[in-house]
């Protein structure tokens, strides 16, 4: 133990420069991401940005390759292959630099910043996530291990990284010869298993068997041999994966309605083109009406698959969807009530083939049911804003036409390996929370609904993300305060609706 | 009665690099004690050797053992007895002086600090200047420095005199020879300074394209090879069984070195007209063409 301590005071003292540099940025983020003045979309605050960006992929990876190149297994003429150190305690000393410096830093500083942004319940995610993290810093510090000078090791990544593209295109065109991927995959998870749980396992399979080759590597220093263990590596990570290719299972009992929320699909309705060197592309919603006794306002779907079947030939082909989880949108179908949903693309040629054609439209969809917990009302003007959770939110920019009210926001959401909801790649979702908002008249108590657009998330970022309030006059903004709720799902659903013979405009 | 465990043993060491044999079943066994020069021309071997020793290389064939080590097994308890200096040695040389031997000594746990001392006074080091900014030769004494302390039982130095000034090498060849005569350190040095080391070396073993060329005690072999200078002898007229043992070499020098590797009183006593001169390990060398560069 004194000898690992003593290789880490070592590097402590090397890469000195590295450590306050982190702390620093560490610093800096925490009042970019931890208050409002550096949450606002300024300049200065821009620099700043740019520059922790910078640091954190750029400086973090130097830092990484150079410490364990400092003590390089690849160079016979190193001072330190004769001394007795022990390679193990060398090994150990250079993942407590990783743990401690490069991720434990950064850690840090997030778990600072949930403090901040009332989320304290968080802090040990930032911390769990180094073990996620350090599934592939093991890796690197293994190419690291066996390189002399950074330019080397990147010489090296390029060639392995090489080597893996055309090794998996060349086993996935084999496998594909083979009839291995087209129904039962060989893996030896339950199909069922949640992404998680997957994501977990092989984050675990890959960081045991990292550390595997490591210490094998800095025992014996054959590098052959330690390479040939990514064989195995490889195998198992293959083999820890879900049985079945599909993890979402449809219901594929209900087709014109959906059950429950008799929600109909009735029509589609041209939402747009797009031109590009192909042509025009054409987007369409669709159009459907629901049980009057359904909320719709508590309803999100997303339409996840799409296909146009002319009837009477073999053309049969999934078409492009768009769009994410979203609210319906009011609208009409011949004088009725309905509601509009982004649904796909038609490309020229396909939309060649299913024009003044009688066609068969199948959506697949995610209809979740939700429900709004209110979090907090804020005045509405620059700078205001609030926290919750770990994520900070407040008022950059303010637009209001005689129609229409904007209130843009930038907002810094929390998003940590390991963590609940941490799987859900759902671009709509801010962070693990989504949010909706309504105007609230201070005086008269009179709500105004606000239709929300979030922004993309995916890691804890700082994204933009604007409030739409479509107003019937106009209205004094001083007048109101904003309330926000927390959207939770109750239920979700994936459900596939089919419209027969439907000539599309 | 003890066995003594020989600081060095090796059985058959090979080591093939591709095509070339850069070490060809090299058997060697170095007693404690004994100071042994390692000659060769570059790309002999001699390297090699130490980076098997020391299991930075892995052989291809045989084996070797320190302090009784098997070199595949080396470990930090035996590393802790084995010191090895090289001039490629790659140094941290963001460190100064002060920090390089404090770091080094962090991994002896019988460190002696009062040879610190004085190593650093006799070679004139300053501690608080950084490796990098150091000459070879004091890099080298800082290397010296930064091993001697640790009390090794066995020295593996590759060309330690480069780069150090007269009085430096002076200072090192003294340093060795009481060591190995009054501590029992076993050294194995290689060197083109053939004149630095004759004087330290108990034992001679001159590797050639890997092979053992010759392997003997120093002594013996200066003790073999005498010369004379050819206006002193008509080697027509020597008797035609002492000609078989006297060998002819043209000589930058002399018009014609005549030399024999086959000394004895006998010999000479056998050409009462011939006076017999000691050589040094230079000129034995130089007069059986055994290049060191």
């Amino acid at each position: 133990m004194s000898q690992v301590l003593h290789i880490l005071r070592k590097d402590l003292l090397r890469y000195r420069w590295a450590w306050i540099t982190l702390l620093a940025v560490g610093g800096v983020k925490l009042y970019l991401l931890g208050t409002y003045a550096g949450l606002m979309d300024d300049e200065f605050n821009t620099i700043l940005r740019f520059l922790v960006g910078v640091v954190d992929t750029v400086l973090l990876g130097v830092i990484a390759v150079m410490v364990v190149q400092e003590e390089s297994l690849g160079d016979p003429d190193a001072y330190w292959l004769s001394r007795p150190f022990s390679r193990i305690g060398l090994l150990v000393a250079k993942l407590l630099f990783f743990c401690l410096i490069i991720l434990g830093i950064h850690a840090l500083a997030e778990s600072i910043v949930l403090i901040m942004n009332d989320g304290p319940r968080r802090v040990i995610f930032p911390f769990l996530a180094i073990i996620g993290g350090l599934a592939f810093w093991v890796w690197v510090i293994f190419l690291a291990a066996q390189t002399r000078s950074f330019p080397r090791f990147l010489l090296r990544l390029f060639i392995v990284g090489l080597v893996f593209v055309l090794a998996s295109i060349s086993l996935t065109y084999l496998a594909d010869k083979a009839d291995l991927l087209d129904d039962d995959w060989f893996g030896l998870l339950p199909h069922d298993m949640d992404a998680s749980t997957v994501g977990l396992l092989q984050k675990g399979w890959w960081l045991a068997m990292g550390l595997t080759v490591l210490v094998v590597y800095y025992q014996t220093r054959r590098l052959r041999i330690a390479w040939l263990l990514l064989l195995p590596t490889l195998i198992g990570s293959i083999l820890l994966t879900p049985n079945s290719d599909y993890q979402i299972h449809y219901d594929y009992e209900s087709e014109s309605a959906l059950r429950d929320l008799d929600l109909k699909l009735v029509g589609f309705e041209n939402a747009g083109y797009t031109v590009d060197d192909s042509g025009e592309w054409r987007s369409y919603s669709a159009i459907f009406t629901v049980d009057d006794a359904v909320n719709v306002d508590k309803l999100l779907i997303r339409v996840s698959s799409a296909s146009a079947y002319k009837a009477g030939t073999v053309e049969d082909g999934y078409i492009e969807v768009m769009g994410g989880l979203s609210q319906p949108r009011k609208t009409t179908y011949k004088g009725q009530k309905a509601y509009a949903i982004d649904a796909f693309y038609l490309s020229p040629d396909q939309y060649a083939v299913v024009k003044d054609k009688a066609v068969d439209y199948t959506l697949q969809m995610n209809v979740q049911t939700t429900q709004d917990t209110e979090l907090v009302r804020i005045p509405i003007r620059k700078s205001s804003g609030f926290v919750h959770d770990g994520s900070r939110h407040v008022i950059t920019d303010i637009n209001s036409h005689q129609d229409e009210l904007t209130i843009r926001f930038h907002t810094y959401s929390a998003t940590f390996l390991f963590e609940d909801g941490s799987d859900m790649f759902d671009v709509d979702y801010v962070g693990i929370t989504r949010l909706n908002y309504a105007l609230i008249n201070r005086n008269t108590g009179k709500i105004i609904g606000a239709n929300s657009y979030p922004g993309f998330t995916g890691f804890s970022s700082t994204t933009s993300i604007g409030v739409r309030v479509p107003l019937a006059r106009e209205i004094s903004v001083s007048d109101y305060d904003l309330a926000v709720y927390k959207q939770s799902t109750d239920s979700s659903q994936f459900e596939r609706l089919s419209l027969y013979d439907y000539v599309i405009e | 009665m003890s066995v003594v465990t020989p600081a060095i043993a090796t059985r058959g060491l090979t080591k093939v690099f591709g095509s070339v044999r850069a070490l060809d079943g090299l058997d060697l066994e170095v007693p404690p004690g004994e100071v042994l020069a390692l000659l060769g021309a570059n790309g002999s071997g001699k390297s090699t050797t130490f980076r098997l020793l020391l299991n930075i290389y892995h052989p291809t064939s045989g084996v070797s053992a320190l302090l009784g080590c098997p070199s595949r097994k080396l470990n930090t308890d035996c590393l802790q007895h084995v010191g090895y200096i090289s001039e490629g040695q790659r140094l941290p040389l963001w460190m100064t002086v002060a920090q390089y031997i404090d770091y080094c000594a962090g991994f002896y746990p019988q460190w002696d600090d009062g040879m610190v001392g004085q190593l650093v006074k006799a070679f004139g080091l300053p501690m608080d200047g950084k490796l990098k900014h150091l000459s070879r030769g004091q890099r080298m004494k800082a290397a010296v420095t930064s091993v001697l302390p640790a009390h090794p039982k066995l020295l593996l130095l590759d060309e330690p005199f480069s780069g150090l000034d007269v009085e430096t090498r002076a200072q090192l060849s003294y340093l060795l020879r009481n060591l190995a005569k009054e501590d029992g350190l076993a050294t194995v040095i290689t060197t083109h300074d053939v004149e630095e080391v004759e004087p330290v070396a108990s034992r001679i073993l001159i590797l050639d394209k890997g092979r053992k060329r010759i392997d003997e005690q120093l002594a013996a072999y200066l003790a073999r090879h005498r010369y004379v200078d050819l206006h002193e002898l008509a080697y027509e007229a020597l008797p035609e069984a002492a000609r078989g043992k006297i060998h002819r070499k043209a000589s930058l020098t002399e018009p014609e070195l005549i030399f024999t590797d086959q000394y004895s009183p006998e010999f000479e006593s056998d050409m009462a007209d011939v006076t017999f001169r000691p050589m040094t390990l230079r000129q034995i060398l130089t007069a059986h063409a055994i290049s060191l560069l």
